[in-house]
């Protein structure tokens, strides 16, 4: 019965924080719900083999993660081209948004469903370390466990993907802001 | 020529380590590298405050919370595992607690014995242990469907998919569709719908083959007599097979629909 206590105690408080990664990852409530079922059984099976090196939150994600990847989904979204841009990149240097101000308006300006759908659209590689870190809260150690990468893989894909990400938003704004960005008062 | 090389590449390097600046995850002499590096380029400088933005804005994210109904169906599914596997465990840890009490038995005034002793008292452990994970040869589809009646039994119905449109695998006259849900059954999706037949409520519960022909007793019954039923917990169940898996119908004895009046689906 200890063995029962522990895990409601120690995983269950995290089955809806598991749902939302899930949500964001599949799109769609009832595949996320199968995934989470999944996850908490294997979870359940397996334990006994949680180490203490590695927070439980951390250890259900990578049960999570591996439990996506039996869908395939995430295979085939990493063949997708993984795009490395420099912060010399020319839309970050010539959109007078990239700067500091302005684009922390830009960004205000973005609903929360745009910017998980900003991320989603990211490569997976870094999607997933984006959604980790910025939005789990995740440590880069956890992070490395989960996904079974280096500590400096991590960081890496982290820096490239956020760069990604606010060129993402940029584009997406440029149509409509371009003309308030370029006076420096973007409304 | 070789020093703006030079340069170039640690700038590259460096806006690699960019993120584990913002966030507070680099040694002292990466942290200083990067601050001597930043104090003399204004794009990575810049990348770094996009950076911290993107990591608050994107914290402030609020999580989706489950709806109550899937709550209700992970919780019962949940509930079936931890109990089974938890009795399990416990029966193991006692045996465990016991094979030491034997063994210091043994051990004490056996010694010249206790070779032998040991064998068979491993030997009676694997037989127990073995026995006891099916006491009666029990099926886990049918124990995962069982529970899953016994969970609708005492709670509302989960309702995750419009009534009208749902077409359960087997119909007889006066039965009509209250709710139909998604489920997991032997750990695959599988597809539940619960009918009410005159005064009763049963079960239905359509499986994918792998599950449905798991099992000997199961392919052996439908081979003979081209279904499976058993008695479990008071409630019978029935096993039909369907053209793609298989259907579960779960309820009270009495209130099962005779064979002759019911109908099956093709899937």
């Amino acid at each position: 019965m200890k063995r029962q206590e522990k895990f409601q105690r120690l995983v269950r408080p995290w089955q809806d924080r598991l749902y939302a990664v899930a949500l964001r990852r599949s799109g769609n409530s009832a595949v996320a719900e199968d995934r989470v079922q999944d996850a908490l059984l294997r979870a359940w099976r397996d334990f006994d083999a949680l180490a203490d090196e590695i927070s439980v939150y951390a250890w259900l994600l990578k049960i999570l993660d591996h439990v996506s990847a039996d869908e395939h989904r995430r295979d085939q979204r990493r063949q997708q081209l993984a795009p490395v841009i420099s912060t010399g990149e020319p839309l970050l240097q010539k959109h007078p948004c990239a700067a500091p101000g302005p684009f922390e308006q830009t960004l205000q300006g973005q609903q929360h469903e745009q910017l998980l759908a900003a991320v989603e659209s990211l490569p997976d590689d870094f999607a997933m370390v984006v959604m980790l870190r910025d939005i789990e809260g995740l440590s880069y150690r956890d992070i490395a466990q989960v996904l079974e990468i280096p500590k400096g893989t991590v960081m890496s894909r982290l820096s490239r993907g956020r760069r990604l990400l606010a060129r993402l938003l940029l584009k997406q704004a440029e149509p409509n802001q371009m003309p308030d960005c370029e006076n420096g008062a973007l409304t | 020529m070789e020093s703006k090389q030079k340069l170039e590449a640690l700038h590259l390097q460096i806006q690699d380590m960019l993120a584990g600046y913002v966030d507070d995850e680099l040694d002292e002499r990466e942290a200083c590298l990067v601050e001597a590096h930043l104090a003399g380029c204004e794009a990575c400088a810049r990348d770094v405050v996009r950076q911290q933005m993107l990591h608050e804005k994107l914290g402030a994210i609020p999580h989706e919370q489950m709806a109550p109904a899937q709550k209700s169906r992970l919780d019962n599914v949940l509930e079936n595992a931890l109990q089974k596997n938890g009795a399990r465990h416990a029966a193991l840890a006692a045996l465990r607690r016991r094979a030491g009490h034997w063994f210091r038995f043994v051990e004490d005034r056996w010694m010249a014995a206790g070779g032998w002793s040991l064998a068979v008292f491993l030997a009676v452990i694997m037989v127990f242990n073995a026995s006891w994970r099916h006491p009666d040869g029990g099926i886990p589809m049918v124990e995962d469907v069982v529970a899953e009646y016994q969970h609708i039994a005492v709670s509302p119905l989960p309702n995750a998919e419009p009534v009208a449109t749902a077409q359960p695998p087997a119909s007889w006259p006066r039965a009509r569709v209250l709710a139909s849900w998604r489920t997991r059954i032997s750990g695959k999706p599988a597809q539940a719908y619960a009918v009410r037949s005159d005064n009763k409520v049963l079960l239905q519960v359509k499986v994918g083959e792998q599950v449905f022909y798991n099992n000997p007793k199961v392919r052996k019954a439908v081979a003979d007599a081209g279904r499976y039923e058993v008695l479990e917990q008071g409630l019978k169940v029935v096993a039909l097979p369907l053209d793609h898996g298989g259907l579960l119908l779960v309820g009270p004895p009495e209130g099962m629909p005779d064979a002759g009046t019911m109908s099956l689906k093709s899937f």
